[in-house]
């Protein structure tokens, strides 16, 4: 029989148990099932999306959005601006589209977390062990350069003639050879992601993984969670037509800086900080497309070779992202005629984005529907790093001779020539003409020392739900200002760390 | 043949990581959405916003394409939650009758020329107010995204990512079997990005 389970393979009304019941299978979800069940425990995921191999990938737009992401990639932060955001929705969770970046959280952060926290669990010393295990089990290094692109070419020698700090990215490949299709799901098999890395071992180990599940509320019991009661997706009418529950002596909630707090709102829970759904941060994007007068064909060679670092004080990354034309399309500013005009310079054109690190949380609510609804606003603080950030990136692009620069703002869509670039700073006032851009959600319930100020405490343990146990980018007490990918894997494996222990100590999982 | 059942164990129990043919619909037992039912009047306005929003000719227009992208799009909400599908029906009556609310012109777009019907939503997508552009975030995204994933409009594009993947996989394939990576391996810079690479800041920009 196979570990792993869909829709055709549940009964309505249907109970099962295991020890331990984790709620995703992404970056944190994977990763503390993985070593609990490598620690012997009858491991149990629930995963709302479906099981998709490497086998099944394409580099196709509308047969993997489906088939990957949340929503048919449909969700937007509301604010000022609203934010489109995407996160994976499969088994693998964003961590099987996602760039593969393994960025260690900075140290200046990990100073910041320790501070907060005023404990040394956090600290750079602590998590060591922690980040070299998960960079081991995910293969984390540089890239081969038979793997590297125009569009890399571009950002690394644009960074050098103007004096900008460039560094090569560090990735969970095991040699990568630039088929850049990462964000539809890597076709090669190169990318570690979860799906391959850390979910087959946990096969190995015992763990079963039920797909096509959405966890819809935990099921509490003397004021301890003992399972969770969930819905099954009918594939075809897309109903929620059979329900399932799952008993367990523990449950971990890794479902993202989204969902985690909307399913953990529904109860009565998470409250004596008023904390949980606060602190939503999301690394918001904005997207700089260069024109160049030559084919770079930048769907050629790794999605993103490096980053541009010489920002970093102030909060600001630059790095390349190319992404097939059916999600580039989506993005634009114009249809019809226009589009077509635009988008026939496909092959000549490289996708890059400024990043910046937050200044101010948003927040998590659950609406009356239960559906989340986050809400996000940049600070003028953030506008004013967005506005050098555009215009350093469109510098760097004219320095390598791009003929046009499409900037993010709707009312000012493109410059031919650097000579235009003061038109950024006197066109540029309010922050809704900004189009920005997400996929780093983090922050919504925050781990700390002081139940009174966080959501869980440093084992990732809801301060009032014992049973419950969160482990993702949740759990983030500040921003990292980089991809929060190995920060949350590193986090997820103390987690599993510290539940194992605690069973050590009490002879089972603690009560 | 293999049945749905096998198929769909083989997905289930084939190495994660093993390549497959790149399919565009992979024959592996997944069962996609049935597009979203939808009634023939709101069928009428999603067709004329497709027609209105796809590029016109000399962009290219397979027989049939305009129906294929809107069942795209049926399936697509089928994946949506379903207040945000239902709210995505209103939106598209709400856009129908965009020209009287424009104020331009007592016709929905189902009524008009596609021409007409793409001035008056280019209209609503450039508006200065926030809340007007949005309206079209959403339609023109899904309608494009279907339209740009086409195989005939990647030929025009010089797009061919398959070739190159495949190419791609059989290169991790030998690295796999103990190869070393040639100089041939890598991905060809055009002479233009190495000549301008050598250029000081000053005169690239000239």
């Amino acid at each position: 029989m196979s570990k792993i389970l869909e829709y055709a393979d549940y009964e309505d009304g249907e109970l099962l148990r295991a020890e331990v019941v984790v709620i995703g299978t992404g970056a944190g979800g994977a990763v503390v099932g993985k070593e609990l069940a490598e620690a012997g425990y009858d491991v149990l995921f629930v995963e709302e999306g479906g099981y998709h191999p490497t086998s099944s990938f394409n580099a196709f737009v509308q047969e993997s959005v489906p088939r990957l992401y949340r929503d048919a990639s449909a969700t937007v932060i509301l604010g000022k601006p609203p934010i489109p955001y995407v996160e994976g929705r499969c088994v693998g969770g964003s961590t099987t589209l996602n760039g593969g970046m393994t960025w260690r959280t900075p140290e200046n952060v990990l100073a910041r977390w320790e501070k907060v926290t005023a404990q040394r669990d956090l600290s750079s010393a602590s998590l060591e062990r922690f980040f070299e295990r998960v960079e081991e089990h995910v293969s984390a290094k540089p890239q081969g350069d038979y793997s590297i692109g125009n569009d890399s070419r571009v950002m690394d020698r644009g960074a050098q003639k103007l004096g900008f700090e460039y560094l090569h990215n560090i990735r969970n490949q095991d040699r990568c050879v630039g088929a850049n299709s990462c964000v539809l799901g890597c076709p090669t098999g190169a990318k570690r992601s979860t799906l391959v890395s850390y979910m087959p071992k946990a096969f190995d180990a015992g763990a079963r993984c039920m797909t096509m599940l959405r966890a819809d509320e935990l099921l509490i019991e003397g004021g301890r969670c003992r399972g969770v009661r969930c819905r099954a997706v009918n594939p075809r009418t897309r109903r929620e037509d059979k329900r399932v529950d799952v008993r367990a002596d523990a449950v971990v909630v890794a479902a993202g800086a989204v969902h985690t707090p909307n399913l953990l709102l529904r109860h009565d829970i998470g409250r004596p900080s008023g904390q949980l759904g606060q602190n939503f941060l999301c690394h918001p994007n904005a997207k700089v497309l260069a024109v160049y007068p030559f084919a770079l064909k930048s769907w050629e060679g790794v999605n993103q070779g490096g980053q541009v670092r010489g920002f970093r004080d102030r909060g600001i990354l630059f790095a390349e992202n190319f992404v097939p034309p059916g999600a580039l399309a989506a993005q634009i500013h114009v249809h019809g005629a226009e589009a077509w005009d635009m988008m026939q310079d496909y092959d000549r054109m490289a996708l890059t984005g400024v990043l910046v690190e937050d200044s101010r949380p948003g927040r998590i609510k659950r609406s009356v529907f239960g559906m989340p609804v986050p809400r996000y606003d940049i600070t003028h603080e953030d506008h004013e790093r967005f506005l050098d950030g555009v215009a350093h990136l469109a510098e760097l692009h004219f320095s390598m001779g791009a003929s046009r620069v499409y900037l993010p703002f709707s009312n000012l869509h493109a410059i031919d020539s650097a000579d235009e670039l003061p038109k950024i700073r006197q066109t540029q006032r309010k922050r809704s003409s900004m189009e920005l851009f997400t996929v780093h959600l983090m922050g919504t319930a925050r781990m700390g020392s002081r139940r009174e100020r966080s959501v869980t405490d440093l084992r990732g343990a809801v301060w009032d739900l014992p049973g419950c146990w969160v482990a993702d980018a949740s759990l983030f007490p500040t921003a990292v200002g980089v991809n929060p990918q190995i920060t949350i894997m590193a986090l997820a494996s103390l987690v599993a760390e510290r539940m194992a222990a605690d069973d050590l100590d009490r002879g089972r999982l603690p009560c | 043949m293999p049945t749905l059942e096998e198929k769909r164990h083989r997905r289930l129990t084939i190495a994660a990581d093993e390549p497959g043919d790149l399919a565009r619909h992979p024959d592996d037992g997944f069962i996609m959405a049935e597009p979203r039912p939808m009634g023939a009047a709101t069928l009428r306005v999603l067709d004329a916003i497709v027609r209105a929003v796809v590029p016109p000719p000399p962009a290219p227009h397979a027989p049939g394409m305009e129906k294929e992208i809107a069942t795209t799009v049926r399936v697509m909400m089928q994946y949506m939650p379903p207040l945000s599908a239902r709210g995505f029906v209103l939106l598209l009556h709400f856009l129908n009758w965009s020209p009287l609310w424009r104020l331009r012109g007592l016709l929905p777009l189902t009524r008009i020329r596609s021409e007409r019907a793409s001035r008056i939503l280019t209209g609503i997508a450039s508006s200065r107010w926030l809340l007007i552009r949005l309206l079209m975030l959403g339609p023109k995204g899904l309608v494009l995204s279907a339209y740009f994933d086409r195989d005939d409009v990647h030929q025009v594009l010089r797009y061919d990512p398959t070739t190159f993947i495949r190419s791609r996989i059989e290169l991790r394939q030998r690295l796999l079997a103990g190869g070393e990576a040639t100089a041939e391996d890598g991905i060809a810079e055009p002479p233009e990005l190495t000549a301008i690479s050598q250029q000081p800041f000053e005169q690239a920009v000239r």
